[in-house]
């Protein structure tokens, strides 16, 4: 089995459009909560997300378009014979509120077709959906797919944007904070959304030797799970994460004791965060590790999460710091120790992250700092 | 490697039935019919009432596979992955949901509905009910491979040891409400799942291979779509 790399990466978040811009101001402790302007919100149980103000679609495009161009156009050029994989997972949105009246992209396939050509590309590859694991699994599928020998390069990419569709179905679930997203803090109420894209090129070592790409970070393990619990609700105890996070570490030949920093899916809903400290809990027992999440910052960019996590998390392995969890006051016991408000010094060689989604998908992935 | 194909189901316009029940599956354009619960599950899914067509049909498909292989009978969890290829997903429930969304600024938005507008979720409940807890995602896949992505990426779970058995298959579900098809739709709806093993090679019906990036079926042929498993 070939080994995997990060070997480009490119990010849009509403703290920057880069992923040097989104570090800078996680490291300032800056949230993008703010007033939504683009549809009205007033009755719903929140108001706020975290948008990128000024994405203009260009004809016969839409948002997730524009938010995919601003990340491509980082990446490109890519090797010729890259696959693409396509891990957003509500492209169909902006259609579905223009009454399917306006011409733009609105299948998975729509998209991959998209990015390749866009990249000049053959539109080889697939689109995966996981719910809000999607570009985690995406990078998983990926990774496998480079392992095998199938691929010497795949671009996994996602974009998902703050809709009036998904608004209002998560302030009907009753999923939003009225107040402040706080991942693991114990006064957490609730989860706030964001409009965010992400592009990540993974190579085996050859493919990235013979185009002159440097290795950014090692994906060493991937793990994919199921609660099998219900839709809507994680497990309480956490248990399909653990299989999920034992996958992972396993293939990357971790035990417990060795994993450095964990970059959780940390919504700031209770049962959310509360299953992730279980799952903590349950792997690592006592250890106190740093634990972080963005979600604090940047909000929950559904199919983009897994993969803007996982290009946050080469960057901390780089620059040797764990930025702060942007939300955080008091965290709760479980988090105590390893959850902070602060960036922490790092100097560890390996991250593992994680993301959970409806109907009760799990995907990990462990990053490896590449020996200079 | 070699992989066994231990059994299969199906959900068309025409008819639904099982491979070792010695039928083909008859594709024909046409809403797909929705068997009766009883028909297919020892007892149904919890939510079953409220599951649309796109569930109905990709449950009875992965029940009547897991039937058919012998591994229906969900007394504990199983590391069994469920991996379905379909094109148009949810989109009929995520259209339903967005007309109960659409007026008064979306506060009569439906909870129930929204929770099935991802394209998974129809697996995710076949999941619940069957306690498997192995991967469970869906990929997408042009009209002339219906299924074909989700066989490979089901066949590298197998080979890279991530799990022992792996459902995979297609589903699409009719969708009366999206006005713009896409130009090579044929009209086909329905569901077809296999079950694939590395283990339990006493109840093979056939099997298949992978060499590099290609499945190959035992006489040798390419298989493209899921229909070349079952036909």
């Amino acid at each position: 089995m070939r080994d995997v790399y990060v070997v480009k990466h490119a990010i849009a978040t509403s703290l920057g459009n880069s992923v040097e811009a989104t570090w800078q101001r996680l490291l300032k402790g800056h949230s993008a909560l703010d007033a939504i302007h683009h549809f009205h919100a007033d009755r719903l149980t929140s108001r706020k997300a975290c948008c990128i103000p000024d994405w203009l679609p260009a004809a016969r495009e839409n948002r997730v378009c524009a938010l995919t161009r601003g990340v491509i156009d980082q990446i490109t050029p890519v090797p010729p014979g890259t696959g693409v994989v396509w891990a957003g997972i509500k492209g169909n949105a902006e259609y579905i509120e223009a009454d399917q009246n306006i011409e733009m992209p609105y299948l998975p396939e729509h998209y991959l077709q998209w990015v390749a050509e866009r990249l000049g590309i053959g539109p080889t590859g697939f689109a995966i959906n996981a719910a809000c694991a999607s570009s985690t699994v995406g990078l998983a599928v990926g990774a496998q797919k480079i392992a095998r020998g199938e691929y010497g390069s795949l671009l996994v990419c996602a974009a998902d944007v703050v809709t009036r569709f998904a608004f209002s179905g998560f302030s009907a679930l009753k999923a939003f904070t009225p107040t402040v997203c706080r991942p693991f803090d114990k006064a957490r109420d609730g989860m706030c959304l964001g409009d965010g894209a992400v592009a990540i090129l993974l190579a085996d070592a050859a493919t990235a030797r013979k185009h002159k790409l440097d290795r950014l970070a090692h994906l060493s393990g991937w793990g994919i799970s199921n609660d099998a619990n219900h839709i809507t609700g994680p497990s309480r105890d956490g248990a399909g994460l653990v299989m999920a996070i034992e996958t992972a570490m396993g293939m990357a030949g971790l035990h417990p004791h060795d994993t450095q920093a964990f970059c959780a899916h940390g919504t700031g809903t209770l049962f959310n965060d509360s299953m992730e400290l279980a799952a903590i809990e349950a792997v690592f027992g006592d250890r106190r590790f740093p634990v972080f999440s963005i979600k604090g910052a940047v909000g929950h960019t559904l199919g983009a999460a897994g993969g803007i996590d996982a290009a946050i998390c080469a960057h901390a392995l780089a620059h040797k710091l764990i930025p702060p969890t942007v939300g955080l006051q008091t965290p709760e016991s479980k988090a105590a120790g390893r959850v902070s408000h602060q960036a922490q010094a790092f100097d560890g060689r390996n991250i593992l992250t994680s993301n959970s989604g409806f109907g009760g998908v799990n995907a990990a992935l462990v990053l490896h700092a590449v020996p200079i | 490697m070699k992989v066994n194909v231990i059994g299969g189901g199906w959900v068309t316009a025409v008819h639904w039935g099982r491979m070792t029940d010695g039928a083909k599956p008859i594709m024909a354009a046409g809403d797909p019919l929705i068997p009766p619960a009883d028909e297919i599950y020892l007892n149904p899914p919890v939510r079953y009432r409220r599951f649309d067509s796109y569930c109905q049909i990709g449950c009875a498909a992965v029940a009547l596979a897991l039937k058919d292989a012998g591994m229906d009978r969900a007394e504990r969890t199983q590391p069994i992955g469920i991996i379905a290829s379909t094109r148009y997903g949810c989109f009929e429930t995520d259209l339903a949901f967005y007309a109960t969304a659409r007026e008064e600024e979306g506060i009569y938005a439906s909870p129930n509905l929204f929770a099935f507008t991802l394209p998974g979720i129809a697996i995710s409940e076949a999941a619940i009910h069957f306690k498997l807890t192995g991967p469970t995602f869906t990929v997408g896949d042009p009209i002339g491979q219906r299924g074909h992505s989700a066989l490979g990426i089901a066949v590298d779970l197998l080979s890279s040891g991530t799990c022992r058995t792996v459902l995979t298959g297609w589903l699409d579900a009719g969708n009366r409400l999206l006005q713009q098809k896409t130009a090579d739709d044929d009209g086909v709806r329905g569901a077809i799942f296999i079950a694939l093993s590395t283990g339990h090679a006493e109840k093979a019906i056939q099997h298949i291979r992978q060499k590099d990036s290609e499945l190959l079926a035992e006489s040798g042929m390419k298989i493209c779509t899921i229909m070349d498993l079952v036909n």
